[in-house]
């Protein structure tokens, strides 16, 4: 009764909707007790009728062949061959966990039919190590159809996607999709190491640069299948074999082939850069992990001294402020002032200023984008989506990705014109050695620091340069060196690849990030706080648009190259 | 040199921004480079002492301060324009007034 009333109601729906979707040949019989409400297991009827399955006709019993109403009163289904039946109670056996619950094969018969239409890719599949489970006993049931797919019910066709170096596709959103299901297995700790599989498989190529890339919202870098697939030729992402295979895709010989299919002539040294390790561990040479610790040990003690040094600065300057009496009008010596940069200097700093802010805002939100997994504090947080919202504003994270080569190319103009200018200077005889260095940058740092605190009750005299400066200056000239050699290494790394050893550019990509920590860090933080937020300078020190130094502050600063001038006007 | 009231105001204004939208992230961005330089120093996988947990704090503080103070900056320097404007435009008709004398 209940089946009839259904029916009726089903036919009701498509005469009122005769645009929807048709069901194939039969499968209503089968609907009246599988749709949803009925005897047995549902079947969704819209969600069917819509697959790619039912628009080209594929009825119910086409995978589910032998089927009649009789199987819901204990009816026999035809009987199977030795083959089959090993087949079929291997996918009986197997389970899989999905979030809490264990998960079954609903009906392992079905999967006998597919290789009656799909040959191709039963047959890759079947020579794959992703069906090894069902050749041979195994700890861990692997994937079926379903476990790529989705519900054979649903399946859709798949996007064409087939990168070329020369035309770099956007990576299709079903192989996003699928990437998803590639880790309900390799991102599950538990099930890959059960598996004899690296743990780490998904949580690397997240942290990489392709990982954290996709992160962010770049159309184009891979996910799982870009690389891991066979060509298209060979099966695809059906023959999948294990990396020792010589015909594995990513086997140390092939590997070229798959960066190939987006980084134009990848060699094998620029295909060892990535391999689902942290880039210190990737190329198994000691340097880019001695770089790793150096540098972790440089930022981390720099920006300690430095956060320090601007805290002591701060307090020192609150006090002085409680000091200050009222009332204390302008002097003379506050409204006149002298050069201290010349139009030369400014507009370099114009140029490095605004290409270390660019480099700073499209770089971090990128460098950011790794998964925090169960680190302290942080751990279960993710940046990514603020970095991918924040990347719009560039236009998405290929536009970040552009203005990150303007910023870089706005310093390199800087520090061009600044050596030009520095020879020139040189030829003139006029070469400021006041920047360089000497022993009483250190004394002065000592004692003005213990000024500050209130140990002693003297300011050391600063020449033209005290010693903050001179850090300044020489951090942007270390920092340039490091920043824009690694960074250009990485603008072309195929063609650095070919000739420069793997571990160099791996060491590259290692000091970009650290360094670049360090710069914005330093710069943000340290240089800011002393040309801008100190409460005595703010809103900033003017010198660096005008050029100008007021008496005042000379005095107060730079008293050494004061009382220098004033003898030369003598 | 000027007054300091325009560059406090937008200092002020984008302090408030930054702290509308910006406080998390350069939270996680600052922490996140904590992990990485405690990752180099004290080695992965990291373990909850408390030297990692002070040196992701002062990743988190100095992300703050980092991405607090460019705001800053940016609205200081923007209000410092507007005021050099703003004074520029008062000071113009003084100046007309001031010639025929
Ligand atoms: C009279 C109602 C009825 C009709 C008609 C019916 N089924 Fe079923 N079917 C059931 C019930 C009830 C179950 C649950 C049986 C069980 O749990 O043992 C079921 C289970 C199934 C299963 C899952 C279990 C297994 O053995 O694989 C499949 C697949 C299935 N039916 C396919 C079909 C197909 C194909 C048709 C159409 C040819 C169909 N059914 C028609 C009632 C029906
Ligand atoms: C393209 C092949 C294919 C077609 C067409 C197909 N099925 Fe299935 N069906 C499968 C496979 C494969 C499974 C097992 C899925 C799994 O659990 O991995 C399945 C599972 C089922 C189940 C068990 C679901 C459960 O949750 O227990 C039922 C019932 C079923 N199908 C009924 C139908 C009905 C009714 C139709 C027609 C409307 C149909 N199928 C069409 C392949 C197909
Ligand atoms: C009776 C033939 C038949 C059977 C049996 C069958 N399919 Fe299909 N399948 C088709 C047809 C026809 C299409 C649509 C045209 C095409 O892409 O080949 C299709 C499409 C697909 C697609 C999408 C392919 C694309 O073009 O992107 C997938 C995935 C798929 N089937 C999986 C399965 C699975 C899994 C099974 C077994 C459970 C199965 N099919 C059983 C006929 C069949
Ligand atoms: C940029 C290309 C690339 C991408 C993207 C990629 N892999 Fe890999 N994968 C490789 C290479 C190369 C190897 C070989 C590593 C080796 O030799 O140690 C590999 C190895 C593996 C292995 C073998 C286990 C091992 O020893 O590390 C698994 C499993 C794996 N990848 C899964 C995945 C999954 C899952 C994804 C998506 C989340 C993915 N891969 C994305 C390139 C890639
Ligand atoms: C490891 C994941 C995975 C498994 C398991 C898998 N597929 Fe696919 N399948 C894909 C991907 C990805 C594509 C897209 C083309 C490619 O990359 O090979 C695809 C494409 C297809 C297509 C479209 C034709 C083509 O090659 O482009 C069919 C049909 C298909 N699969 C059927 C099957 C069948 C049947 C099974 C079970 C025997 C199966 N797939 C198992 C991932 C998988
Ligand atoms: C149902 C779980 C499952 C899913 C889903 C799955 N895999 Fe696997 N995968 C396995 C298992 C299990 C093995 C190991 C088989 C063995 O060695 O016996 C494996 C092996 C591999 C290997 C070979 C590892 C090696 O030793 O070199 C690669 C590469 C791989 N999978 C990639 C993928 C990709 C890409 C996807 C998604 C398109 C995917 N897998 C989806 C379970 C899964
Ligand atoms: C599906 C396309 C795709 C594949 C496959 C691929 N990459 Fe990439 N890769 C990208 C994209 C996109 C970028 C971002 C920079 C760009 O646009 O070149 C990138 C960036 C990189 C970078 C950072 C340097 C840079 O240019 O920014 C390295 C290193 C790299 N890939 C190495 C590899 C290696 C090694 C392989 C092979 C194991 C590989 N890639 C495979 C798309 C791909």
């Amino acid at each position: 009764m209940r089946a009839i009333l259904l029916s009726f109601a089903l036919l009701l729906a498509s005469t009122a909707r005769a645009d929807e979707p048709k069901l194939p040949k039969g499968s209503d019989t089968c609907l009246q007790c599988h749709s949803p409400g009925g005897d047995g297991p549902a079947v969704p009827p819209d969600t069917f009728a819509k697959s790619i399955h039912a628009q080209n006709g594929v009825g119910c019993t086409d995978c589910h062949a032998g089927y009649t109403e009789e199987h819901a009163m204990g009816g026999t289904l035809p009987a199977l061959s030795d083959a089959e039946q090993k087949f079929v109670s291997r996918l009986e056996k197997a389970s899989w966990v999905e979030g809490e619950k264990k998960v079954k094969v609903a009906s392992p018969r079905a999967y006998l039919a597919c290789q009656n239409c799909h040959t191709e890719q039963t047959d890759a599949f079947a020579a794959s190590v992703h069906s090894k489970w069902l050749r041979e006993d195994a700890k861990v049931a692997g994937p079926t159809c379903a476990s790529c797919h989705g519900s054979p019910h649903a399946v859709q066709a798949m996007a064409f996607y087939e990168p070329k170096a020369g035309a770099r596709q956007p990576v299709p959103e079903d192989r996003r999709a699928m990437a998803k299901r590639c880790e309900a297995c390799h991102g599950n700790e538990e099930f890959a190491k059960e598996a004899g599989l690296n743990p780490e498989a998904a949580v690397t190529y997240h942290d990489s640069i392709h990982g954290r890339l996709v992160r962010v919202g770049n159309a184009y870098a891979p996910v799982c299948v870009s690389c891991h697939a066979a060509p298209a030729n060979r099966g695809g992402t059906h023959a999948i074999v294990s990396k020792i295979d010589p015909n594995s895709i990513v086997n140390v010989k092939n590997r070229k082939d798959a960066c190939a299919r987006c980084h134009a002539g990848a060699t094998d040294s620029f295909a060892s850069l990535i391999a689902h390790k942290t880039p210190q561990e990737t190329t198994g040479h000691p340097v880019p992990h001695i770089i790793h610790i150096v540098f972790s040990y440089l930022t981390t003690l720099t920006l300690l001294f430095f956060a320090f040094h601007v805290l002591v600065d701060f307090i020192y300057e609150l006090r002085q402020r409680v000091k200050a009496k009222a009332g204390h009008g302008p002097s003379v010596d506050a409204v006149r002032s002298v050069i201290r940069f010349d139009i030369h200097q400014r507009i370099q700093h114009w140029f490095m200023l605004s290409g270390v802010i660019l480099l700073g805002i499209t770089g971090w939100p990128l460098r950011g984008a790794g998964t925090f997994g169960n680190a302290p504090i942080i751990g279960g947080r993710d940046a990514a989506p603020y970095s991918e919202a924040f990347m719009k504003i560039f236009g998405g994270a290929e536009g970040a990705a552009l203005w990150h080569r303007v910023g870089a190319v706005l310093i390199i103009i800087s520090s061009v014109y600044h050596l030009f200018y520095l020879t020139f200077l040189a030829a003139q005889k006029r070469l400021p050695l006041s920047m360089l260095p000497g022993p009483k940058d250190a004394l002065d740092m000592r004692d003005n620091i213990l000024f500050m605190l209130g140990v002693k009750k003297e300011r050391p005299r600063f020449d033209r340069y005290m010693y903050l400066e001179k850090f300044d200056y020489w951090a942007v000239f270390w920092g340039i060196v490091m920043m824009v050699g690694t960074g250009f290494i990485f603008w072309f790394p195929a063609f650095f690849a070919a000739w420069a050893p793997s571990w160099l550019i791996t060491a590259a990509l290692i000091i970009h990030g650290e360094e670049a920590t360090l710069a914005i860090l330093f710069l943000f933080v340290v240089h800011f706080y002393n040309v801008h937020l100190k409460p005595s300078i703010f809103p900033m020190n003017w010198a660096w648009l005008n050029g100008r130094i007021s008496v005042e502050m000379m005095k107060h600063e730079h008293p050494l190259e004061y009382e220098r001038m004033s003898d030369d006007h003598k | 040199m000027q007054s300091k009231t325009p560059s406090l105001i937008g200092a002020g204004l984008a302090l408030a921004l930054f702290l509308a939208v910006a406080l998390l992230p350069s939270m996680l961005y600052g922490g996140y480079a904590g992990v990485l330089l405690a990752g180099g120093i004290f080695g992965t996988p990291l373990e909850p002492t408390f030297l990692v947990r002070a040196l992701i704090v002062f990743g988190i503080v100095l992300g703050v301060a980092g991405v607090g103070s460019l705001f800053a900056v940016m609205g200081a320097a923007a209000g410092a324009g507007v005021g050099a404007l703003t004074s520029l435009a008062a000071r113009k008709p003084a100046a007309q007034e001031a010639s025929p004398e």
